[in-house]
């Protein structure tokens, strides 16, 4: 079941989320005085990742994506379903198994100026991983950071240097080095770039892309920032309150998005380009996300679904009481909408961006 | 382009910071003006000056700080030669600030009501009750649902979109002729980007303040931008309606900032084109344009001496040896 070290690959999945569902149990009141008690942040989600590939999982505050990243770096447990690491459980890893796993999975953050120890000199902290592992000697380990310092676009006299001589955006590229240094198949990237210049963006995301075709490196990026995510992955999951809302080909999803809050937050990228004399409405989304505390009925999206409101009573009420399953709608990709099919028929391809 | 009708002037504004390391110019010799009613968009990467001229137009610059130069004219009277009182009284009220993160910006212990209150009772002089009722109006005017049952809570138990909304609430409290947004969306998600861009541009409509957008993000400012001022390296590079800024960009540092912000919109890789290189090092400022070491264009001269701002055309300037023909259209 588990590939090959000589990197010939049958193309199994790396990565597996199967139907997890996280719950936390939560002692408090809501601002109406109403006791809740069980606070769903993942709801059978399933996704795949496979030996190569990039995936990129798209959400905004309250998605359960932060949730999700957390279980699969084994930092919490799955209330139900699980994660397959190369065909095995990782819930059930032993310590040797947990080892292993944190070898062959790395993670880069969103924070650069939290996520690297600023009492620890560049050196120190990339050769760190290979210390904890037990992996060369000094010498070669700090050779091996220098080269990976230089890879990402550094000095190799930085190693001598601490977090705080540098700048966010070199930051971030410390941390993808240092992720880079035990070799890891699969990187975990959380917000890589949002806490960075757009300028700056465009750099690391160059960088990414360039050392994931180097290293056959698979990504699982998870991001609010949809260009993020289409610029990076070959396919998206998109969140919204614990639930995948659409799944499949990220630049499919991006030309013709297959579920109204995937096509919604693509309006919501601000154009490039000056229209004249006119304001261009940015907001096609009314409203907050709820909290996961008191998720709307049926289809959590409902109540601010563009779509909805376009449709007859009927239809609407639908969306307020049934529950839309994620289905196979159109070349591959699911959508957890139940007219899904309506909203493609209406659809050009989509005004994101500069288009 | 000093323009008759502006609510703001700053001259010759030059600040710096004095370190052990010596001095750290931070505002060097900016100039420009906003209109009454009208959207100024400051446009910089990270260590431009755009925040610190934002800070030094309202009198926030303390030691190691300096504003060593200069004058910022609000409504022809210069904030600079102020007392600290008259700086206090005009910060917040007449000249209204919204920051990047709200988490930071409200106290975290005090009720939204409390933070409120406070700032519409020192500027307005309003009694408790009165302040109150403001308070809900501001908040309903910036769309904040059940606005009284708010006033309750603390900034921890609001979403980011929320907080953000209740800053620009404080804002408006008071009257204010001009707001200065520093990066007024850049820690929310996507959707509620949109949400606050569209609010800040339908208050201005709606109450006609004048309102300075400081940000990074290029795209924030094509929308919402009458003009639009380019700052690198604690300079102006390039000035001018947002149209002709965009359309037809001067200045090589704009054209590489349009690119590099288009071009992740993009379906092929090979299309990203970044800048390459990073900002200056204000340690270690070249004597000529800061942006030299990373222009394609740049020539010996460049290195030398930073050139004036000049006038190319109606409504847009540059600072630039070798400015873009003028045809020239961005690459989008």
């Amino acid at each position: 079941m588990s590939g090959n070290h000589d990197g010939s690959l049958p193309r199994e999945d790396l990565l597996e989320v199967r139907n997890v569902t996280k719950d936390y149990v939560v002692k408090s009141r809501d601002l109406l005085r109403r006791q809740t008690n069980v606070l769903r942040a993942l709801d059978d989600v399933s996704l795949s990742l496979k030996a190569a590939n990039t995936l990129g999982v798209v959400g905004e505050s309250g998605s359960g994506k932060t949730t999700l990243a957390k279980i699969i770096a084994l930092l919490e447990t799955p209330t139900q379903g699980e994660v397959l690491f190369e065909g095995r459980k990782i819930t059930s890893f032993d310590q040797r198994g947990v080892k292993s796993f944190r070898r062959q999975v790395q993670f880069v953050f969103q924070d650069p100026y939290s996520s690297l120890p600023a009492r620890m000199s560049v050196a120190t902290l990339m050769a760190e991983p290979l210390a904890i592992h037990g992996i060369g000697t000094p010498r070669e380990r700090t050779e091996k950071a220098a080269e990976l310092l230089e890879r990402v676009g550094l000095d190799r006299a930085d190693l001598s240097r601490y977090p705080h001589n540098f700048s966010g955006g070199q930051r971030q590229r410390i941390s993808i080095a240092r992720a880079l240094m035990l070799q890891p198949r699969l990187l975990l990237c959380d917000e890589p770039v949002s806490a960075l210049d757009v300028s700056i963006q465009a750099q690391i995301l160059k960088l990414l892309l360039e050392l994931q075709q180097d290293f056959s490196l698979s990504y699982l990026v998870i991001s609010h920032d949809l260009r993020v995510v289409r610029f990076l992955c070959d396919d998206l999951a998109v969140m919204y309150l614990g639930r995948i809302v659409e799944q499949g080909n990220a630049r499919s999803a991006f030309a013709r998005p297959a579920h109204p809050y995937t096509a919604a937050l693509i309006k919501s990228i601000p154009p490039h380009s000056v229209v004249r004399n006119q304001r261009v409405e940015l907001s096609h989304l009314p409203g907050e996300v709820p909290s996961p505390l008191s998720r709307p009925s049926g289809c959590h999206f409902h109540p601010r679904c563009p779509l909805r409101a376009q449709l007859g009573k009927e239809d609407a009420a639908r969306c307020e009481h049934e529950r839309p399953a994620l289905r196979p709608v159109t070349n591959g990709r699911t959508s957890a909408c139940h007219f899904a099919e309506r909203l493609l028929e209406q659809e050009e391809p989509a005004q994101g961006g500069n288009r | 382009m000093i323009e008759n009708g502006a609510i703001l002037e700053v001259k010759g504004l030059e600040t710096s910071f004095m370190t052990p390391d010596g001095e750290l110019p931070a505002v060097r010799d900016v100039s420009f003006s906003v209109r009454r009613g009208e959207c100024l968009g400051i446009v910089g990467e990270s260590g431009s000056g755009k925040s610190v001229t934002c800070l030094s137009i309202m009198g926030l610059i303390n030691a190691p700080g300096l504003v060593k130069q200069g004058e910022v004219l609000f409504q022809g009277k210069n904030v600079l030669a102020m007392s600290h009182s008259e700086q206090e009284d005009l910060r917040g009220g007449q000249i209204g600030m919204v920051f990047q993160d709200p988490l930071s910006s409200l106290n975290p212990v005090w009720s939204i009501e409390r933070q409120m209150s406070d700032v519409i009772t020192r500027h307005l002089g309003y009694s408790r009750k009165d302040a109150r009722s403001r308070a809900i109006e501001s908040l309903r005017q910036v769309g904040v649902p059940a606005p009284a049952e708010r006033l309750k809570q603390y900034p921890f138990q609001l979403s980011g979109g929320l907080r953000q909304r209740v800053m620009i609430a404080i804002a408006l409290s008071c009257d204010p002729q001009l707001i200065i947004a520093d990066e007024p969306t850049t820690a929310l998600d996507v959707s509620i980007q949109a949400q606050i861009l569209d609010l800040l541009d339908g208050l201005k409509r709606e109450i006609g303040f004048s309102l300075i957008l400081v940000t990074h993000d290029l795209s924030v400012v094509a929308n919402l931008a009458d003009h639009v001022l380019v700052m690198y390296g604690g300079k102006v590079m390039e000035m001018g309606s947002t149209e002709k800024i965009f359309e037809n960009p001067l200045c090589p540092y704009t054209m590489a900032l349009i690119d590099s912000a288009t071009s992740i919109d993009t379906d092929r890789p090979e299309d990203l084109r970044p800048i390459e290189g990073g900002p200056p090092d204000p340690r270690n400022l070249p004597p000529g344009c800061p942006f030299a070491p990373r222009c394609p264009q740049a020539t010996p001269e460049c290195y030398e001496k930073m050139p004036d701002l000049r006038v190319e055309d109606e409504d847009h300037a540059v600072a630039c040896e070798h400015p873009l023909p003028h045809t020239h259209q961005a690459n989008t």
